[in-house]
C-alpha cells in the first residue's frame, strides 16, 4: 500500500494551460459556426447606366440628391391635397429645396427647374463643374422610391420622354442607392 | 520515546525534503532545505521569525513554487493531511458559532444547514477532546485566543489525519489548552501519526519533540532536541547572522 506522493510546485502553468486550451475551443467553435453559418454579402453589382449615390456623387450632388428624396414625399402630398403636381414656383413658395433659390442652391451649380410632364421635374445645372443636372421622377405610388437621374454634360436637354431606355440613349444615369456592408446607418427620409 | 520505537506501528508518512528553494520575487527564502522527517515521529521546525518555516509548510501543502524535490512516502492506504493554521480573525460579528465553523471544515453539505449526522459523532468527540464542547454554540468571534486556537485544533482532528501539520499552535494557546495539547501529542505519537510542528516554546520543544530542525532560510541542525538546544546553537539560529553555523 505504500505510495510516494511528491509534491508539486504550485504555480500557474496548469491553469494557463486549461486557459489557453478554452480559449482555443472557443476559438476553434467560432470559426467553424461562421463558416458553416456565415453568408457572404458582395457588393451589388450596378449597371453601366448607374451611379451610385454614396460613391460616385460629389458632395453637391450627394446634397441635391438628399434634398429631392425629401422633396419627392413633399411633392407627393401637396400633389394628393391639390390633384395636380404642384409647381416649381410653388415648390420654391414652399420654401423646399432644392427648389428654393438659396445660398446652398447658389453654391451646389444654382440649377433652374422646370416641371416637366408626368410629374417629373428637371434641374439644369448652371455650373456643371460643381453639379450636373438632375431629373427627378415622382412616382405617384407612394411606396415607390423617387427615380433620380444625374447628367453631368452640359448639354442637359430636357428628355424626350421619361422612360428609362430613352433617358439612358440621351446620355442621362440613373442614381441608385442599396443597402450593403459597406452602408453603417442609413436614413430614409 | 524515540521515532525509530515507532516504526513499525507508524501509520504516518516519511517526509523527504531534498535541496528545497523557495524564491519569491527577488527574495530567497529557502536555500536548499534538505532533510527528513521520520514516519510516526514529533518533529519540531524553530528558527527565527523570518526564517522560512511557513513558508516551508505552505510548500509542503503544495502551495508554493518551491524547486527541488518533496516527497511524502505513505506507508497506508490513509492518506489525511491535518492543517492547522498559526491564527485565524474573525470579526466579533460574524454569525458563524463553532458548529458552523465545525460543520463549514469537516463536511460537504452547506454549513447552515446545520451538522450532518455523519459528522456529528466526529465533531463532538473532537470539541470535546479540546474542552470545547460547552461552548460550541459561541460565536467564533466572541471566543478567546486560546478558545479559537482549539477550535482550530479540533478542525484538525477530523477526518483522522496520517500527517499533522502544526503552524505554531501553542503561541496562542492558554494553560489549558497547552495541557490538552499535549494529551493530543502523546494520542498522535501512540497513534502513529507523524506531526511537524512549528514551534516557538524552546522548553516545550525540548520536552515534547522527537527531532527538530533549526531552520533560517537554510538547515542550521537537524537532530534530536537534546543534543539541538544548545546555547551556542540557538544563539547561531537566532542571530543576525546565522549563517556562520554549519550544518549539524
Amino acid at each position: 500500500m505504500s505510495r510516494a506522493q511528491v509534491i508539486r510546485p504550485a504555480g500557474a502553468g496548469h491553469e494557463t494551460l486549461y486557459v489557453l486550451l478554452a480559449a482555443l475551443l472557443i476559438m476553434a467553435l467560432a470559426a467553424g459556426v461562421v463558416s458553416l453559418r456565415g453568408e457572404r454579402e458582395d457588393e451589388q453589382p450596378i449597371a453601366a447606366h448607374q451611379l451610385d449615390a454614396r460613391r460616385d456623387l460629389n458632395a453637391a450632388e450627394q446634397g441635391l440628391h438628399t434634398d429631392l428624396w425629401v422633396a419627392a414625399e413633399e411633392i407627393r402630398a401637396l400633389g394628393d391635397e391639390t390633384g395636380t403636381a404642384p409647381s416649381v414656383a410653388a415648390l420654391a413658395e414652399e420654401g423646399l429645396p432644392p427648389f428654393a433659390a438659396d445660398a446652398s442652391s447658389q453654391s451646389r451649380g444654382n440649377h433652374q427647374w422646370t416641371q416637366l410632364p408626368g410629374g417629373a421635374y428637371l434641374g439644369r445645372s448652371q455650373d456643371p463643374q460643381v453639379a450636373g443636372s438632375f431629373v427627378l421622377i415622382v412616382a405617384q405610388d407612394s411606396a415607390a422610391q423617387p427615380d433620380v437621374w444625374l447628367r453631368r454634360d452640359s448639354a442637359a436637354v430636357t428628355p424626350d420622354a421619361l422612360d428609362p431606355n430613352t433617358l439612358i440613349a440621351a446620355g442621362w444615369q440613373q442614381v441608385v442607392t442599396h443597402y450593403d456592408a459597406g452602408v453603417t446607418r442609413q436614413h430614409r427620409h | 520515546m524515540t521515532a525509530a520505537a515507532n516504526l513499525p506501528l507508524a501509520a504516518g508518512p516519511r517526509i523527504e525534503f531534498a535541496g528545497i528553494d523557495l524564491t519569491l520575487g527577488r527574495t530567497r527564502i529557502l536555500e536548499n532545505v534538505a532533510f527528513s522527517v521520520a514516519p510516526g515521529s514529533v518533529h519540531a521546525i524553530v528558527g527565527p521569525n523570518g526564517g522560512g518555516k511557513s513558508s516551508l509548510i505552505k510548500t509542503l501543502l503544495g502551495q508554493m513554487p518551491h524547486q527541488g524535490q518533496l516527497t511524502l512516502h505513505w506507508p497506508s492506504a490513509g492518506e489525511v493531511i491535518g492543517y492547522v493554521p498559526q491564527a485565524l480573525e474573525f470579526d466579533r460579528g460574524l454569525p458563524m458559532t463553532v458548529d458552523d465553523f465545525m460543520a463549514a471544515m469537516c463536511q460537504r453539505r452547506p454549513a447552515f444547514l446545520g451538522l450532518s449526522q455523519r459528522v456529528r459523532p466526529a465533531i463532538d468527540a473532537a470539541l470535546a477532546q479540546v474542552g470545547m464542547l460547552d461552548k460550541r454554540k459561541r460565536r467564533m468571534g466572541a471566543l478567546s485566543g486560546g478558545e479559537r486556537q482549539r477550535v482550530l485544533l479540533a478542525q484538525g482532528l477530523i477526518p483522522e489525519p496520517q500527517l499533522l501539520v502544526l503552524d505554531e499552535p501553542m503561541s496562542a494557546l492558554d494553560e489549558a489548552g497547552i495541557r490538552v495539547f499535549e494529551q493530543l501529542l502523546h494520542g498522535w505519537r501512540k497513534a502513529g501519526t507523524t506531526v511537524l510542528w512549528i514551534e516557538h516554546d524552546l522548553e516545550a520543544v525540548l520536552r515534547l519533540a522527537d527531532r527538530v530542525t533549526g531552520l533560517s532560510r537554510k538547515v542550521l541542525f537537524d537532530a534530536p532536541p537534546a543534543e539541538a538546544l544548545t546555547p551556542e546553537r540557538l544563539l547561531g539560529l537566532f542571530s543576525v547572522h546565522p549563517r556562520s553555523e554549519s550544518l549539524a
